[in-house]
């Protein structure tokens, strides 16, 4: 049965889908499930709520970079297209010059694309074992409701969990309470 | 210990001197200053489960566990029958299972300790589309489309993916092979007409 036909489970936000490298987060009632297809097999991994200890969102600067790579080869590619329109001598390599030109819109799409997902991060889901690096969850936007998400499961279980820890952790998107 | 994993992704600091309310309103690495965000789970502060080791028998007339002789067992394996100790009792979906049981994945919900399913679906797009597409080695499209479809009619009934419909996709990719063996043997035999 196909997780999504499956009533024990809920899918979480946060998934990616690639041509051989999806991604997908599912919650059930006592555990997450990461399904990660790697080349051509589907892997499994079971997180047991009870035994989470943490998500730590760190920035990244993935964007960063993204944006720098397109820039440049815009540029690049800019500054040749106009090398070839005013420097050449033939009617060709002008051709070739101004579809040089059109390219760089095509990179500025794609920077554009880059800055409306949103800041990068990366986020790391610590259990009382290991501490895993959740693929697929590298931009802000997807990791901070992927957070909400499964901060709505596990509320039950923090706040009857040890003194230690918070009685109430603050899910973004909630309204807040009344103390 | 589990209070003690948390670390610094990037320096890799411990973070175990800190208590639940300091964490909980770190914006900042106490020591490399990367910006961080720390939400604590229900298992921070708490010590992992641990196994438990099995008791020794005591009398001749106690049950012996089938892996360990000298301990006595607890449970029955709910698949095979096998008086099991506590360190072999294995808890799995609410089921008392043996090693043996659990690695062969004999009885049980399938999926519930289940780690990899191989992806045929994906292997029989890869041997259609690949040769075509590759333009290099178009020339071995025939083939693969013919091991594409041996693939499809042998894996048909295996198990599918838990996220996609891979027996659909296995389904297209069988046609697609056909396709793809008439039109490679239409070609095969346009050419042969015509040089004949």
């Amino acid at each position: 049965m196909r997780l999504a036909e499956d009533p024990a489970y809920t899918r979480l936000p946060g998934s990616r889908r690639a041509l051989m490298g999806d991604v997908q987060y599912w919650l059930a009632r006592d555990h997450l499930l990461l399904v990660e297809v790697v080349g051509m097999v589907e892997k499994y991994r079971r997180f047991d709520l009870q035994e989470l200890v943490a998500l730590t969102v760190r920035p990244t600067r993935q964007r960063l970079w993204q944006m720098l790579v397109l820039g440049l080869l815009a540029g690049a590619i800019l500054a040749f297209g106009v090398f070839l329109i005013f420097l050449s001598p033939t009617d060709e390599t002008r051709l070739i010059g101004e579809v040089c030109l059109g390219l760089p819109v095509i990179l500025l799409g794609a920077m554009g694309g880059v800055l409306w997902v949103g800041p990068s991060c990366e986020l790391r889901l610590t259990t009382s074992v290991q501490t895993l690096v959740l693929p697929g969850l590298n931009r802000r936007k997807g990791a901070e409701k992927f957070r909400a998400a499964l901060l709505r499961a596990v509320q039950p279980m923090v706040a009857a969990s040890s003194p230690a820890a918070p009685t109430r952790v603050e899910v973004p998107g909630d309204p807040p309470t009344a103390a | 210990m589990s209070a003690s994993a948390l670390t610094c992704p990037r320096c890799h600091e411990s973070l175990a001197p800190l208590t639940a309310a300091e964490l909980a309103a770190l914006t900042n690495c106490p020591r490399c200053r990367q910006v961080l965000e720390i939400t604590l789970l229900p298992a921070y502060g708490r010590a992992p489960t641990v196994g438990q080791v099995g008791s020794n028998r005591t009398a001749d007339d106690d049950p012996a566990c089938f892996f360990h002789a000298s301990k006595r067992a607890e449970v029955p394996c709910d698949q095979c029958g096998r008086f099991l100790c506590a360190l072999c009792q294995l808890v799995v979906a609410g089921q008392n299972l043996c090693p043996t049981c659990l690695a062969s994945g004999a009885g049980g919900p399938r999926g519930a300790w289940e780690k990899e399913r191989f992806r045929w679906d994906l292997l029989a797009w890869f041997l259609v589309l690949g040769p075509p597409l590759s333009l290099c080695l178009w020339f071995l499209s025939p083939l693969t489309s013919l091991v594409a479809l041996g693939i499809g009619v042998w894996k048909l009934n295996s198990p599918p993916s838990r996220i996609h419909r891979s027996r659909r996709r296995l389904v297209v990719a069988v046609l697609a092979a056909v396709v793809l063996l008439l039109a490679a043997g239409g070609l095969i035999t346009f050419l042969a007409t015509n040089r004949s």
